[in-house]
């Protein structure tokens, strides 16, 4: 009876919200702006929004046919095949570094001396319930989830604001390098991160219940949460001032901990280990998904197939990295570099595909 | 015992017989017939078998057969027995057997329910309705009279779901009378009732009840299939269809309600849902049900809409409150200390000092405890009732504490989180949280608070992936429909729900007309002003 695994647009925009929330207000990014960062902010979500409306039209361009399908149709059989083979690792790669940011996390806020490997492993076994439950089941979390991760951040907010933490005199002097270094900040990183991640969805909308690409809904979610994000990153410093929030490993934690002369709960912690969960949960489980969708794709197998080897390969290569300075330091590093490449290049290079093709069907006829 | 070949068992594979005989047709023989009647059902005390014959015996002879108990013993003397023994044409010899059947059938039994039957199969299911059966010798065919009158409860007062302000009567244990309380809710020609007898040895009566036209066709046609597919011995009360017909899948919630308020199953049906009325039990089901149904009372409606919204998200409160609490508890005290403020640490660590048991083990044996008392108060005589809660409340409260058995702070943990449960309106749901809540207890002593949170996260996509005949389970929540959402969380004003909140509906999906919101006399004033500009600028004298 309900065998059709379809998806609603309020649930594609749902995905899109808690997707980019993820774990990205917890960060301070483009720090390197100091208390510009959070027009470092607003650059990266511009300049993602140019992102996501080339990845739109690839879509439109393309119906019916998710990233892998686009690349066999584009590159080739086996080409396309190689380079979807690539992304479906990529997705894997970007998922286990979810995994590993939780593993690291709790490790340093809930639970100081439980192994790693074991929650990591409940994490991926919470990941593969859900895919193996199916599509259907996977877009309906974000609808529960999504409120109650907003309701605790106005929650946060609020308090915050009532306590009289929020200064927003430490965002002067606006541009007091100029352009440059908030350009420096956003190009290429908070491009990548989290903007660029939309990339994702280039799997996800051919699963929307009608046909075509569910744009209003994608970009009117991407705007929304874009100014949230601005205005988390401008709350961060808000709060802690440009310098303190530039080196703090988790600023967001600590612009909590700012509350405990509330007497009530000593520390909020709790609340902002929730949103972790639950970010980087929703965050790894599209990546997750993506992977596991991707590979049935290419192999043609139906995807619970697949659901266990790749969880397996994610949960295996959470451990590769030796401890978190080096899973950071490849995070800002080598792994920086290379999003570009599956972020913007390939799909210009499709882009460029299915121009020419228009053109050349256009031209004999 | 004879040695069964492997193939002979194949050929019985299922253990209820589910080949239903030939149906034996009566015989000429009035003897005959009575002899074949009295082998299939013994020489029970409570079957009345009165013969009759007209003088002469020779040209008619008829047999009544009724169950004591069953029947109405007024109405079978005064409407079968009295007139048939008294009428002048019955007594002449010259009557045939077909003419004494057309003239009993047609004139002279002052009776409803009248049926005709040919087979021995039909009119012994007749008897144990409480029919009385009239056989003719010299006919194949006889007919049974609707005499039925059994001893039964009278309506009271629903003991499981109580309301403050609202109807106050429930079921009772007889399905006709459970139909007459919602034909007496609903007068519409569009409530039906349709009836199964489902069980080859209870044959209880089941009665499907629908609106037709607000009840989704596809759900209506899953539940008969369901319906028609169960082959069982024994329907004894509404689980045993609730246990064969939800959908599949190892599940502790529960997909379908039950209650035994009609105004409750009244109201499901306005809004789509399906009712199920079982002979015997109080307890009527309403399919398809989501979460969210588990939590709005009938009450709900009989109140003012700001108290029931607030009732509502504290029923919210309480169901989380009540799974999750001691898990919290143990979380925190074992794992995350660091969160409380410090004073309360210090007090609780104080309570802790004395208590040999580690938080875990604490919280397991008080919750057991609260358990075995709550089943006892279920089971035991009511004489005795004072003396049991006088001994679990020293026993469970000041005892434990004073003798340094338990913690203080538990014994408020381990009570609120009872008092909680019972203010979920339904029993099913608060029942399945109270094994959720011994899982989450040994989870939050292993794993602290991420455990619990990982533990939420498999039961939230539990959830979502459940469904009550092909209605998600999380409706109108996940997958999202927000025009559904008023009647969810809170409660809106009944004006301001102009449409069904069901996803699961047919047609007709408005359910009062438009600008239902009350107006004072001032706002109509002030509305037929505006019309009036509007209508005719030239305006009218006496505005």
């Amino acid at each position: 009876m309900h065998s059709k695994e379809q998806v609603s647009a309020l649930q594609i925009s749902f995905m899109v919200m808690l997707f980019e929330i993820g774990s990205t207000p917890l960060f301070l990014l483009g720090g390197k702006a100091k208390q510009d960062s959070w027009l470092a902010m607003c650059a990266g979500s511009v300049s993602g929004l140019l992102l996501l409306l080339l990845l739109l039209w690839i879509q439109q361009r393309s119906r019916g046919l998710d990233l892998i399908g686009m690349l066999r149709f584009h590159f080739g059989g086996t080409a396309g095949s190689i380079v979807g083979w690539i992304y479906c690792l990529y997705f894997a790669y970007q998922s286990m570094r979810n995994v590993r940011d939780l593993g690291e996390l709790t490790s340093l806020t809930l639970l100081q001396t439980t192994p790693m490997s074991i929650t990591m492993l409940v994490f991926i076994l919470i990941a593969l319930y859900a895919i193996w439950k199916g599509t259907a089941v996977l877009f309906r979390l974000p609808e529960v989830l999504l409120p109650i991760v907003l309701f605790f951040y106005g929650l946060l907010i609020l308090l915050l604001g009532i306590m009289g933490s929020i200064d927003f005199g430490r965002l002067a002097p606006v541009f007091e390098g100029g352009l440059r270094p908030i350009l420096d900040a956003a190009l290429p990183d908070i491009v990548s991160f989290p903007f660029g991640q939309m990339l994702v969805f280039l799997m996800l909308w051919s699963l929307w219940e009608k046909p075509g690409v569910p744009v209003r809904n994608t970009i009117s979610a991407y705007i929304a949460i874009s100014l949230f994000l601005i205005f988390m990153n401008a709350l961060n410093v808000a709060v802690l001032g440009p310098t303190v929030a530039g080196i703090s490993q988790l600023p967001f934690l600590k612009t909590v901990r700012t509350l405990s002369n509330l007497h009530f709960v000593e520390r909020l912690d709790i609340l902002v280990t929730i949103q972790l969960f639950v970010g980087l949960l929703i965050k790894m489980m599209v990546f997750y998904f993506c992977a596991v969708k991707g590979i049935s794709g290419l192999t043609g197998k139906p995807m619970k197939w697949w659901v266990f080897p790749v969880g397996a390969v994610i949960y295996g290569a959470s451990f590769v990295e030796r401890d978190y300075s080096q899973h950071i330091a490849i995070g800002l590093g080598p792994s920086l570099k290379i999003d570009p490449l599956f972020q913007i290049a390939v799909p210009l290079l499709l882009a460029v595909s299915i121009l020419l093709r228009s053109r050349f069907k256009s031209t004999p006829s | 015992m004879p040695v069964h070949s492997k193939q002979g068992r194949k050929h019985t594979k299922d253990p209820v017989e589910t080949v239903i005989p030939a149906p034996c047709p009566l015989s000429p023989s009035l003897d005959e017939t009575l002899q074949e009647i009295s082998l299939r059902i013994g020489t029970s005390s409570d079957v009345i078998i009165r013969r009759f014959t007209n003088e002469s015996l020779s040209s008619l002879s008829l047999a009544f057969i009724y169950i004591d108990g069953l029947v109405n013993a007024d109405t079978v003397n005064q409407t079968v027995i009295q007139p048939l023994m008294e009428h002048v044409t019955l007594k002449s010899d010259a009557i045939t057997a077909d003419k004494a059947y057309a003239l009993i059938k047609d004139q002279m039994l002052p009776i409803g329910g009248v049926q005709e039957g040919k087979t021995v199969e039909h009119m012994l299911s007749l008897l144990f309705e409480g029919y009385t059966l009239i056989l003719f010798n010299g006919l194949t065919m006889a007919l049974a009279a609707d005499t039925s009158g059994y001893e039964k409860r009278s309506v009271n007062e629903p003991t499981s779901q109580g309301v403050i302000r609202g109807p106050k009567e429930g079921f009772t244990e007889s399905l006709r009378v459970g139909t007459s309380m919602l034909r007496r809710r609903l007068k519409t020609s569009d409530l039906r009732i349709e009836e199964y007898k489902i069980g080859q040895r209870t044959g209880t009566g089941v009665a499907l009840v629908y609106l037709q036209g607000i009840a989704s066709e596809a759900v209506l046609a899953e539940i008969r299939r369901r319906l028609d597919g169960i082959i069982t011995d024994s329907i004894l009360e509404s689980n045993y269809i609730e246990e064969f017909i939800q959908d599949g899948g190892l599940t502790p919630f529960p997909t379908i309600q039950n209650t035994e308020r009609p105004d409750a199953v009244a109201g499901g049906l306005l809004e789509g849902q399906v009712g199920i009325i079982i002979d015997g039990t109080p307890f009527a089901l309403l399919a398809p049900s989501t979460f969210f149904n588990f939590f709005q009372s009938s009450e709900d409606y009989y109140q003012r809409y700001d108290i029931s919204s607030f009732l509502r998200l504290i029923r919210y409160g309480a169901f989380f409150v009540s799974m999750l609490l001691p898990a919290l508890y143990i979380a925190v005290t074992t794992f995350h200390q660091e969160m409380l403020p410090t004073t309360l640490l210090i007090s609780l660590a104080a309570q802790r000092e004395g208590v040999p048991l580690p938080a875990l083990a604490e919280a397991l044996l008080m919750e057991l405890t609260f358990d075995v008392l709550r089943e006892a108060g279920v089971r035991m005589p009511r004489t005795i009732g004072p003396a049991i809660s006088i001994v679990g409340a020293l026993v469970l409260g000041q005892a434990a504490v004073s003798a340094g058995l338990v913690s203080a702070a538990m014994v408020i943990v381990v009570s609120f989180t009872a008092i909680s449960n019972f203010v979920i309106p339904s029993l099913a749901i608060a029942n399945s949280i109270r094994l959720i809540r011994f899982l989450l207890m040994l989870i939050a002593a292993t794993l602290g608070l991420f455990g619990i949170m990982s533990f939420l996260m498999v039961l939230l996509i539990h959830l979502a992936g459940l469904y009550s005949f092909g209605v998600p389970y999380l409706s109108p929540v996940a997958p999202m429909i927000p025009r559904y959402l008023k009647d969810i969380f809170i409660r809106v004003p009944l004006w301001n729900m102009p449409m069904r909140p069901k996803t699961s509906l047919g047609k007709e999906t408005r359910r009062q007309g438009p600008d239902q919101k009350p107006q004072s006399i001032e706002d109509q004033k002030k509305k037929a002003q505006l019309s009036g500009q509007q209508k005719k600028p030239q305006g009218e004298d006496q505005a």
